[in-house]
């Protein structure tokens, strides 16, 4: 609901909009809209990934290069997103099937793979670019005005957005929740626990695929320097800042990081200022920002101003969240997805031992190679979970019965 | 519900570390029928079940469900022929509602994948309703339906076994693993849940049933299967059981 009244309202954003800054609010629905799948990816199928921009540029080089070489551009819109899957999913089978940082690492060598070939490839027109992409056109009408590819990335947005809702609220949307919390007994009711995981995998792909081609046709041109390892890392911060696993999350961050960088670009590129001001300014953003999430929020902004505003609504039982009886509407989302694998109530830690920043954060938790460090709970094996006591009842009724 | 399938372990083995949690293990239980499996703390039982509903792979043996082998496949597609496993640490889905919860169990027997989903087929729209009905009457059976709005993690103990059950039920089993599911139940809960093992009994489903309450055992089982250091020691009615003298000093001497 939330969701298509802010969309609502961003319809009407553009009409608006000072022509200047229309750039600014296509490149945010376009960037939204692969954060989106970043978010799906990450709260759903607790994968990160690192190379998101790769599909963003597959996307984009997909499109581009069948309109330069003749198709109908509204083919290669269409045909970004699917390409962009196909990616994934031959990336990805064999990958999901391990768990792990493995995702997120091949994802980054992907990315850079693709950079260098990109760039040494001359039928996509090597580090120059590609150039003489047509404008986006069905029929005889043709897409010009800035106006009407921010109406378009807005387009992106919502389509991205009401299939990822209408994938969150089904069968197979339970079936990922229920493997974010325990891979096991969701294995055991029949959830194909890998092939979700693809398929989310797969659907984030499509979606910056989709937002690729969008970009392919706004700009006409394309080169391997549009799509930076930092911009993947973008996505990453831009989901985390927003809160993972909701549909709100990825829009809020995108929109907050997205204008930060805008504001610190300009101050950036002030008189005086020196050159290298606004690249140095929007790193120290993404680290500040991913620094800020982490320690204070670490569930990321939406659900956190959830909470804070069924506190005001609420303030008896906001000391009790958990234990309110009554439908579960005014959860956040997020808790849907935050109790994963590593952390989830399979592994629990001491009672004794204080949570740590890893352990707190759904983020960093989703970064495996940080539980080499000694202050996480390791994975246990299936059996010794198997085995494991739910609680003190338990171990009383087998002195009386066993 | 749908019969119950005949399930047909044969030697089945599985180490930890150089020792055998379960070896050459034969088990033949007839469609419909109540088997507990019932031994010592470490005697292998979870160990076993985990071998029939795939969360562990045997190092040797077979396991045929209705003489297809199954002991190959991963989990969920055991719990699509029909396997249902109601764990002995109840672990329900944190973050989500018991009716979730149990509309998770219905993945098994239900289609509408993703494409559907996305686009709101008619086909998803027919599963959901079909998945909500079905789930409401699990929990309706296990006897938690008030409590289907409320997020699972919050429910108590006892109604977590009972959720687990529903879950499980939920997925229209042929053949029930059950790892202590009476373990931390109140005594009325307990008879509400033996109850319904033997209306389940009646419908024909295959049932195996781990319970450390021999009392509770031998009221409810057709047979009982006694292991002890991962083998079988004893294989019976409950009669013949209670008088096996290997199982009187193995087991139930012990503790009498
Ligand atoms: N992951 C594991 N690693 C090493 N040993 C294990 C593992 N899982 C089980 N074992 C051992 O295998 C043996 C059988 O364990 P299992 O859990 O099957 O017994 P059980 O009969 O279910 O016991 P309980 O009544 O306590 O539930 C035990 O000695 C146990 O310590
Ligand atoms: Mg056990």
């Amino acid at each position: 609901m939330k969701l298509f009244l802010l969309l609502l309202a961003s319809a009407v954003v553009p009409a608006l909009l000072p022509s200047r800054y229309l750039a600014t609010f296509v490149l945010l629905g376009l960037t939204a809209t692969v954060t989106v799948g970043v978010s799906l990816l990450m709260g759903y199928a607790g994968q990160v990934s690192l190379g998101q921009a790769a599909f963003y540029a597959i996307g984009a080089y997909g499109a581009g290069l069948l309109s330069v070489h003749g198709l109908p551009p509204l083919a290669g819109l269409l045909a970004a997103p699917v390409i962009a899957a196909a990616a994934a999913v031959l990336l990805g089978a064999p990958l999901l099937r391990l768990r792990g940082h493995h995702l997120a690492f091949a994802t980054l060598a992907v990315q850079l793979i693709l950079l260098s070939l990109l760039s040494q490839g001359t039928w996509a027109g090597g580090a120059i670019g590609l150039q003489g992409i047509p404008r986006f056109s069905v029929g005889g009408w043709e897409a010009v005005s800035d106006l009407t590819y921010a109406y378009l990335a807005l387009a992106a947005l919502g389509l991205v957005l009401l299939i990822s809702h209408n994938v969150v609220r089904s069968r197979a949307g339970r079936g990922l929740r229920a493997s974010a919390s325990s891979e096991m007994a969701a294995a055991a009711g029949g959830v194909p626990v890998g092939a979700y995981r693809l398929a989310v995998f797969a659907l984030s792909a499509a979606f910056a695929g989709l937002a690729g081609g969008v970009y392919a046709f706004y700009l006409g041109y394309l080169s391997p320097g549009s799509f930076p390892v930092l911009l993947s890392i973008e996505f990453v911060v831009m989901a985390v800042v927003g809160g993972l696993g909701t549909l709100t999350g990825p829009l809020v961050g995108a929109t907050v990081i997205v204008l930060l960088v805008q504001v610190l670009n300009t101050l950036g590129t002030q008189p005086g200022m020196p050159t290298y001001a606004p690249s140095v300014l929007s790193y120290a953003v993404y680290a500040l920002l991913l620094i800020v999430a982490v320690r204070y929020l670490p569930h990321g902004m939406v659900p956190a101003l959830d909470r804070l505003s069924s506190r005001i609504r609420r303030p008896s039982q906001a000391g009790v969240p958990a234990e309110s009886p009554g439908p579960s509407r005014g959860r956040p989302p997020s808790e849907a997805a935050s109790p994963h694998e590593g952390l989830s109530s399979e592994t629990a830690l001491p009672s004794h031992a204080r949570p740590s920043l890893v352990a707190r954060s759904p983020f960093l938790a989703r970064l495996p190679f940080l539980a080499r460090l000694p202050f996480r709970a390791r994975r246990s094996h299936p059996v010794r979970e198997i085995n494991r006591r739910s609680d003190e009842t338990d171990r009383e009724s087998r002195r009386r019965h066993g | 519900m749908a019969a119950g399938a005949a399930l047909a372990v044969t030697g089945a083995a599985r180490a930890f570390g150089g020792v055998y949690a379960v070896r050459d293990v034969d088990l033949a239980v007839e469609p419909g029928e109540l088997r507990a499996v019932i031994g010592p703390n470490g005697a292998g039982k979870s160990t076993l079940f985990a071998l029939i509903g795939g969360q562990l792979a045997p190092d040797a043996g077979t396991v045929t469900l209705d003489g297809t082998r199954i002991d190959r496949l991963p989990a969920y597609r055991r719990a699509r022929l029909g396997v249902g496993v109601v764990f002995q640490a109840a672990r329900v889905f944190a973050g989500m509602t018991v009716l979730e919860n149990v509309m998770v169990g219905a993945h098994s027997s239900t289609r509408a994948g993703f494409v559907a989903a996305a686009m709101r087929l008619p086909s998803h729209h027919r599963t959901e309703r079909e998945i909500r009905t079905r789930a409401f009457s699990c929990l309706e059976r296990t006897g938690i339906v008030s409590w289907a709005s409320r997020p699972a993690s919050s429910l108590p103990l006892g109604q977590q076994r009972a959720l687990q059950l529903a879950r499980a039920l939920c997925g229209r089993p042929r053949l029930l693993l059950l790892d202590e599911p009476a373990s931390g139940l109140r005594a009325g809960e307990r008879e509400r849940l033996a109850a319904l093992l033997l209306d389940l009994r009646a419908e024909g489903l295959t049932m195996l049933l781990v319970e450390h309450d021999v009392g509770f055992v031998m009221r409810l089982a057709d047979r009982v299967t006694v292991l002890d250091l991962g083998q079988v020691i004893a294989d019976g009615t409950p009669a013949q059981v209670r008088a096996d003298t290997r199982v009187i000093t193995a087991y139930l001497g012990a503790s009498a």
